[in-house]
């Protein structure tokens, strides 16, 4: 192929829309975007219909009635984000409504007392309900229509007795409240007097539920109350509480609904639980639990009340005007239904986007080739150490006692000592995936945990988290922040740790899949002590490994897996900041980089490149396709079967490769140098090898190599 | 033309979706480890292929240039017992206890006490370049497969990427002087044998993964009867059994992979271009030897263990059918075992001679084995 054509190739599959569209879908965000789309749509088409829909008088006007059911609606979202629904609400609205003319028109009240007895009426109704289901378990649906026919049933008890009262004193003696007029209709900067409070209280609404512990667990336990129960939360008493704040909330509008009309009539609230659970719903909130924001309520309640309300204005009687309504809200429920249900499917479906990566022709491993990796029988006489009793070492590290490390599946750092490291013990339990490894000046372990970030190990074995985030790429639709897969670490002699992230689109157990993508998903990142800030220094690396710092502390060396590079990053000198390749196009995959006592570098080969796979990767589309109809069992990889260990020097000349006849130490991902003797660690394997290096130095040792002896 | 279109709505919205149809391994062919207790009775042989069994007891053997008779205790001993121009492929007698032979690009030879006495390499004015299984029948007519006009037996696997369908059923009259190819079009028929009544005539067919049979007096399309379809792998050889039934091997198996890169027009023809075949993405008599084959996720060794169940490139699969051609038992050597590639075998009352080709063994297994 000609190299035109070659980079036309990488030219077209380099962007991809597909990925910006499953990375935007990905977003929280975009569960609302139907409802959004929807409230948008309402708002142009009827307020281009109706006259003067949006003169500062009408807007103002329709703002201030929309605001008491936004109360309402904040009420029902919380129950159903709880798991449960509140019906009950339309009887609470009408108590407290009634209450509170009560107060002010027969008992003369001061409003500075009225407001808080009306919210702790509000409080109250709701706490029965809360005892109800939270404690007593009933269901939520059954007992909230109970008391909702209860409250009604005392707001006529209460009508018949004080109706005529109320309505005889507000006519005889009208209240003078300058703070009841506020309520009633005054405005701030403009805006209704309940309009800021409904934005506030839903803005604090907002942070309460998404930044908080206790909005966390209430998700939680909408979302699944027995698995909230088995992780501790106190399922009773969230509930309890939810009941307790829709009531508040319901109390709040009751308030202001009191205030603006002034009126006691007994129909106060009919209908209004359906009209509020109709919005919440629309707005995405689901009846199923766990879903949902105040935000979203807010937003379904606008639709319902610009629906209303222009329908009205058009003149369409009031029977037309909850048909319309009703088709309405059939249709965009019908659709947000689809969406939520299909949105996760669909991200899955377009989310891996492989890309075009043409390596240079391979030289051959094989017997006989004569190339410098020919397949040799060098590490046929490796030693075994702690043979089924380590899974998977991914790196093996070893400290200036001569003691191995090496980080395991299970998340553990295993220790090996004694004579023959016949001694093993667990050193530090970190959890997630631990991976590379290194020593810093003070003899504390710095260690990459895939999924977790980066990790020190105190050499008493106390764990102490480093860093798991670093400085967003502002220019990417995707959160990259926090850190995913960080894979190899090393530490620059003034301290700075710099280490690889292999990629930031899937996690530790999904890299095969980013090996399909071969996409430059991974990054460099800095991390100084000394400021605690971290850093990416390097980014669009596809899929970095190993990282090694040079003999001379000036440079980082950075293994690419997929893209069978290494390239040399300088923090030192002339060159600094700058990047440079140093090896490209190797017939094995890289995994980690380290010194050796020679003054030139040990890398490990995770697999070998195959032609088959050297062809799919020139063939994204194939790539994509099996991703999608072959099971990841049967996936085309790498040759991950067989691995070696080459050596190459500071120009990037590869010296010598060693191979394993034997295939016991198949898929080596790490080696380090001590004492004369390389050992061998592999993300598969159940064994650390140790293998006798002809001609090394004896003497030489990592720390001492790194920081002096001592 | 009705299938044209069908194959084009596929090809438009189920792109890729036909290669879930390979059954999984259950119920009689649920995978045990049976042809790893099988006997090795010869290991130093090189390019076996097939066995046959003539009426005085001589175990004959196919193995490159030559066929070599194999007797004495337990079968220990053998000899050359004709050598050949093109590698020796299937065997079998003939009714008079002729042996008859299937060499790769000459055709089929019928051999009398070491002796040529019949050269069949030409049928409808197309020479018989891939003989793979020849059959006597009750007349002493023979009936022969030619795999495919395209390869010879030893280029089985481009012929299945290629995805060809070009192989023969041949009929020679009892004295060879006439030949009449009945069936055109198959796709790598490579096992024939004469039902136990005698009545009909069935035949593998591996690229279609089923087995058929013919009325023997009426061999036509129109009289086919499948017998077993959609098999999980490819079946090759197929012969009578003693005890009564059929005794048929799988020379490799279907995997997703070889199944999705046959959809894969643009890749699969690439990769034959420019890539050494042993490396292609393909089914093999053995694998795993060889650091540059292609690789699937599930042989990844874990904790040192390649997994059993990982996809086959190779694999080890006999099965017993009964007389209604059910299968209703099954030897397997699977992912990790060292007997794969199955192409013969060879039941001698109830005793059961097989042969690997992927490790060249000659394998036999007494009543305790099966």
């Amino acid at each position: 192929m000609s190299q035109l054509n070659q980079r036309l190739l990488y030219l077209r599959y380099k962007w991809s829309f597909k990925k910006f569209l499953a990375e935007l879908l990905e977003k929280r965000w975009m569960d609302a975007i139907i409802p959004f789309v929807v409230m948008v749509t309402v708002i142009i088409v009827f307020g281009s219909q109706v006259d003067n829909y949006f003169s500062p008088m009408v807007l103002s006007m329709t703002a201030r009635d929309f605001a008491e059911p936004g109360f309402v609606a904040l009420a029902m979202a919380i129950c159903l984000i709880s798991g449960g629904i509140d019906l009950s609400v339309g009887g609470i609205f009408a108590i407290v409504n009634f209450l509170a003319l009560l107060l002010i028109h027969v008992y003369g009240w001061p409003v500075i007392m009225v407001v808080p007895v009306s919210l702790l009426i509000g409080a109250i109704l709701g706490a029965l309900n809360g005892l109800l289901i939270g404690f007593l378990k009933t269901k939520a649906f059954l007992t909230t229509l109970v008391t909702m026919i209860s409250f009604r049933a005392i707001v006529k008890l209460l009508n018949l007795k004080y109706a005529t009262e109320i309505a005889l004193s507000a006519k005889n003696n009208p209240y003078e409240s300058a703070a009841w007029d506020f309520l009633g209709d005054g405005s701030l900067f403009g805006i209704p007097s309940d309009v800021v409070v409904l934005i506030i209280i839903a803005f604090l609404g907002h942070i309460l539920l998404t930044r908080s512990r206790p909005g966390w667990h209430l998700y939680a336990v909408g979302g699944g109350r027995r698995s909230a129960r088995h992780v501790g939360i106190k399922v009773e008493r969230i509930i309890f509480f939810v009941y307790v704040i829709s009531g508040i909330l319901t109390a709040i509008g009751a308030v202001f609904y009191a205030a603006r009309l002034d009126s006691a009539a007994s129909e106060t609230g009919v209908g209004l639980e359906i009209l509020v659970l109709m919005s919440v719903v629309l707005g995405g909130v689901s009846i199923m639990g766990g879903k949902g924001t105040p935000g979203r309520a807010l937003m379904g309640i606008v639709i319902v009340m610009v629906v209303m309300n222009a329908l009205l204005r058009l003149g369409v009687n009031s029977a037309m005007n909850s048909l319309v309504q009703g088709m309405i809200l059939l249709f965009a429920i019908g659709v947000d239904v689809k969406w939520l249900k299909h949105l996760y499917a669909s991200i899955e479906k377009i989310y891996v986007v492989p890309t075009y990566l043409s390596l240079p022709k391979a030289l051959d491993p094989r017997q006989g080739s004569g190339t410098v990796f020919e397949f040799n029988d060098k590490m046929e006489d490796t030693e075994t150490i702690g043979l089924d009793q380590v899974d998977g070492p991914e790196d093996v590290i070893l400290d200036r006692k001569g003691r191995l490390y090496g980080s395991v599946r299970q998340g553990w750092i295993v220790r090996f000592s004694g004579e023959n490291f016949s001694k093993r013990e667990i050193f530090a339990n970190l959890g997630g995936r631990p991976l590379g490894m290194a020593f810093d000046k003070n003899e504390n372990l710095v260690v990459c945990v895939g999924g977790m970030g980066l990790y020190g190990v105190k050499p008493d074995g106390e764990v102490f988290k480093i860093t798991d985030e670093t400085n967003r790429t502002w220019t990417r639709l995707k959160d990259d922040s926090r850190i995913r897969l960080a894979d190899d670490c090393d530490i620059a002699p003034d301290g700075k740790i710099y280490f690889s992230e292999a990629t930031i689109r899937y996690k530790m157990e999904e890299w095969p899949v980013d090996g399909q993508e071969c996409r430059p998903n991974g990054r460099l990142i800095c991390h100084d002590p000394e400021t605690g800030i971290t850093k990416t220094v390097v980014r669009n690396l596809i899929f970095p490994n190993g990282v090694c710092l040079a003999h001379d502390g000036k440079s980082i060396l950075i293994g690419l897996t997929w893209k069978c590079d290494v390239l040399r990053y300088w923090i030192e000198g002339p060159k600094k900041g700058k990047i440079e390749t140093l090896i490209s196009g190797l017939p094995i995959y890289i995994d980690n980089i380290n010194r050796a006592s020679d003054g030139t570098y040990w890398l490990a080969s995770v697999g070998l490149r195959t032609p088959v796979y050297d062809l799919a990767m020139e063939m994204p589309s194939f790539r994509l396709r099996m991703v999608k109809f072959v099971p990841s069992d049967e996936w085309l990889y790498p040759n991950v079967n067989w691995g070696c260990v080459i050596k190459f020097n500071e120009q990037g000349q590869v010296l010598e490769s060693y191979w394993d006849p034997n295939g016991a130490f198949s898929h080596v991902t790490s080696m380090r140098e001590h004492k004369g003797y390389l050992y061998l660690g592999g993300l598969h394997n159940n064994r650390i090898g140790r293998l006798k290096i002809k001609g090394a130095d004896p003497e030489w040792t990592g720390p001492n190599s790194y920081w002096g002896n001592r | 033309m009705v299938n044209k279109m069908w194959t084009l709505f596929k090809k438009i919205f189920a792109r890729g979706k036909e290669q879930y149809v390979i059954p999984p391994l259950d119920g009689a062919l649920l995978p045990n480890n049976a042809i790893d207790r099988f006997k090795v009775i010869h290991d130093d042989f090189k390019n076996i292929d097939d066995m046959v069994l003539d009426l005085k007891g001589n175990l004959y053997l196919s193995s490159d240039h030559f066929v070599y008779r194999l007797h004495g205790k337990g079968f220990s001993e053998k000899q050359i017992y004709v050598e050949l121009k093109g590698t020796a492929g299937g065997l079998n007698i003939d009714k008079n206890g002729n042996l008859m032979i299937c060499v790769a690009g000459q055709g089929v030879l019928v051999v009398n006490k070491g002796k040529v006495i019949r050269d069949l390499n030409m049928a409808d004015s197309q020479p018989i370049n891939c003989p793979t299984a020849v059959v006597s029948g009750p007349d002493g007519e023979l009936f022969i497969t030619d795999g495919t006009a395209y390869h010879e037996p030893e280029r089985w696997y481009v012929d299945l990427m290629e995805k060809r369908s070009a192989g023969r059923l041949i009929r020679f009259n009892n004295n060879g002087t006439k030949s009449e190819v009945l069936l055109t079009s198959l796709s790598y028929p490579g096992g024939l044998t004469i039902s136990n009544d005698k009545k009909y005539i069935i035949m593998t067919e591996g690229w279609k993964h089923r087995v058929s049979r013919y009325p023997i007096l009426d061999v036509r399309p129109q009289t086919r009867e499948v017998l077993l379809d959609n098999l999980p792998g490819y079946p090759g050889r197929i012969v009578t059994a003693s005890d009564g039934g059929y005794w048929m091997s799988f020379f490799a198996m279907r995997t997703h992979l070889v199944e999705f890169v046959l959809q894969e027009k643009k890749y699969r023809l690439k990769m034959m271009k420019i890539i050494d075949p042993a490396y292609w993405i393909r089914p093999a008599f053995a694998s795993g030897e060889d650091f540059l084959e292609p690789l699937q996720a599930g042989h990844a060794k874990t904790l040192g263990i390649m997994k059993p169940w990982a996809p086959p490139r190779s694999y080890g699969l006999i099965v017993k059918l009964n007389n209604d051609y059910e299968i209703i038992k099954s030897y397997h050597c699977r992912v990790d075992g060292k007997r794969h590639g199955i192409t013969g075998l060879c039941d001698d009352a109830g005793i059961l001679f097989a042969v690997s080709k992927g490790n060249s063994l000659v394998l036999r297994a007494g009543r305790e084995e099966l």
